[in-house]
């Protein structure tokens, strides 16, 4: 197998825009593992093989041509099934939207497609994103490439993109996260995901979950690849009237300072505190490692988190039942059951709830603001636990038992409510060999810290250049 | 080196244009719509009744706690009956079947169990927030 698959979209566009290797020579390689693998990982829902190699012929003759668009030019990559591309299917994992077929690009895609990267297909996902697990009933489930053995969870709901980012099928991604479905996936499969703050990217054209908790942002294995795409699609759309006018910095020429004087908060109880044994001794590591990097480390407690689980329910049951009531009412059989049952669930949410939910909404933010006010960053794991089978229902966290599902988001839930910036990257393994990630939180609208934090770390440790052995 | 897709609005928005009217303040609400909504038999529900001065046989309604207390002060966790789930999802525009509804009925119950929490937060003068946007 070819070892341009795990070169990183910097160095992929670098060694194309110096022409040591061809856009076409780039995409061929990945397609060719797509072929081989993906049969058992159930990545992608659709491979756009033709589509892909036409466009790297396009930016390979744009680059004789002497005509570079960026730093990705010629570089492929893969979005989830929900980001509307013009002309191939979008079916948000749904078999309701299985035929949908988008005449416009959500305003993302052709961003990067401006930028020259090329699209090798669309993402397996769980359906309409209603789920951490990363599970489709109707396209299969995407396998965690780290145990040959056991079936093991992606994490959701972008499953397909952690899948394909870990086992060498796309160098990056764009995922979507409404409670920690871009930072679950690559907690669980050892990948680098961006949140962006809210309103940071444009989410035209993208299939909403919940309007006021969604964010969309890069999943690509290393902090500088999520900065080139953060800078490629980040800024003002005139069709999300939520994005910030706020102008966008050139996130990767930020990278590679030191972390020196930085002040990073250890997040304790109801964070780390409340980890699995091996991911708590993980994050703590990682806190020490940015210290003896001259980081200064504090311990800090967020107290009104624990209202985040009712509030940021109410708001993303009441905005789902709103999107989807007419095919609840139309189609209902054809969502997938557990995503059913949660939707249906949702219609009983109240209106005074839902306000109540977002007054909720502002305590916390405050908390994390003041927070963030003495410091630079938080720091906390991403997951509690590492990727469990299919099928586990419980676990045990440090307060007690919970069932897998609120398990996985509830360290990411906050920062979707909340809309600060976050970045998961891997900090350690299990004994078992699985991936555990850390998550760092920054101040709104300033990740070029946040990607600053997580590239020194990648430069400090060696975590995200592991790689699976997929069956 | 593309940076940053966006390009700038046609014209720029002064705080003043994009500010919305303020939102009625919200009540709050320490009943669930369930109860609220409908007659709902609750064991432990105190009704209080004063009969008018000359009339016969009517009564009026001077207090009623639909939900019983917990010696802990907490709310007592709500049995929702089918029929009652049934109306609301009618409310809603859902015609859903008895088993569907049985189907969902612990998980609606632990939500709404869970949604109560929310009325023990100090929310008094807390404006309703959506997200960060600055302009």
């Amino acid at each position: 197998m070819s070892d341009l698959v795990w070169l990183s979209m910097a160095e992929l566009g670098h060694m194309i825009s110096t022409k040591e290797i061809s856009p076409l020579e780039v995409v061929r390689a990945h397609l060719d593992r797509i072929a081989a693998l993906d049969g058992g990982l159930r990545a992608f829902i659709t491979v756009c093989a033709d589509g892909a190699l036409q466009a790297a012929r396009a930016a390979e003759t744009d680059l004789m041509a002497g005509k570079v668009a960026g730093p990705l030019h010629g570089v492929p990559w893969a979005p989830k099934d929900l980001y509307a591309t013009k002309g191939i299917r979008t079916t948000g994992g749904s078999k309701i939207l299985a035929e949908s077929i988008p005449s416009e690009d959500a305003t993302v895609v052709s961003r990067l497609s401006r930028a020259g990267a090329v699209v090798l297909g669309k993402l397996n996902m769980h359906e309409f994103a209603y789920g951490p697990e990363g599970l489709n009933a109707h396209y299969g489930d995407a396998r965690n490439p780290w145990d040959r053995n056991a079936h093991r969870i992606a994490g959701g709901s972008s499953s397909g993109s952690g899948v394909a980012v870990a086992a060498g099928l796309a160098p990056g991604s764009l995922g979507s996260d409404t409670g920690g479905s871009i930072r679950i996936p690559a907690s669980l499969c050892g990948i680098t995901g961006l949140k962006p703050t809210y309103g940071r990217v444009s989410r035209a054209g993208v299939l909403p979950l919940s309007w006021s908790m969604d964010h969309v942002g890069p999943m690509t294995r290393t902090a500088r690849d999520c900065a080139l795409i953060l800078s490629a699609i980040a800024g003002y759309d005139p069709a999300d009237p939520t994005t910030s006018v706020l102008p966008v910095p050139d996130y990767a020429a930020a990278l590679g300072g030191e972390v020196r004087g930085l002040r990073v908060g250890l997040l304790r109880a109801h964070f780390t505190d409340v980890a699995a044994p091996e991911v708590r001794a993980a994050i703590e590591a990682a806190a020490r490692r940015l210290e003896l990097a001259g980081a200064v480390v504090d311990e800090v407690n967020l107290t009104q988190v624990i209202h985040v689980a009712a509030a940021s329910s109410a708001i993303v049951a009441s905005e789902a039942v709103a999107y989807h009531a007419g095919w609840m009412r139309a189609r209902a059989q054809d969502y997938q059951p557990d995503v059913r049952e949660r939707l249906r669930i949702g219609a009983f949410v109240s209106g005074a709830h839902y306000v109540r939910a977002q007054q909720a909404r502002a305590l916390v933010r405050r908390e994390v603001d003041d927070a963030l006010a003495k410091r630079d960053v938080l720091l906390a794991p991403a997951t509690p636990i590492a990727a469990p089978a299919v099928g586990e229902r419980d676990t045990t966290l440090g307060d007690g038992p919970s069932d897998v599902r609120s398990a996985l988001i509830r360290l990411t839930r906050p920062f979707n409510f909340s809309g600060h910036p976050c970045c998961a990257a891997p900090c350690g393994f299990t004994a078992g060999g699985l991936p555990i990630g850390l998550q760092v939180v920054g101040r709104p609208f300033d990740e070029a810290t946040v990607l600053r934090v997580v590239d020194a770390y990648q430069r400090l440790t060696d975590w995200h250049t592991r790689r699976p052995e997929p069956a | 080196m593309i940076v940053g897709g966006g390009g700038t609005p046609a014209r720029n928005l002064t705080r003043h244009e994009v500010q919305r009217p303020r939102p009625p303040h919200v009540a709050a609400m320490s009943t669930p719509p369930a109860c609220a909504a409908l007659r709902i038999v609750v064991p432990m529900a105190v009704v209080r009744l004063r009969h008018e001065v000359g009339s016969f046989g009517s009564a009026m309604i001077v207090s009623a706690t639909a939900m019983a207390f917990h010696s802990s002060g907490m709310l007592a966790p709500m049995e929702i009956p089918v029929e009652t789930l049934r109306r609301l999802a009618r409310l809603g525009g859902f015609a859903w079947t008895d088993a569907e509804l049985e189907a969902i009925r612990p998980g609606v119950q632990r939500l709404l169990e869970t949604l109560e929490r929310l009325e023990t937060l100090p929310l008094d003068g807390v404006e309703p927030t959506t997200q960060y946007r600055l302009l």
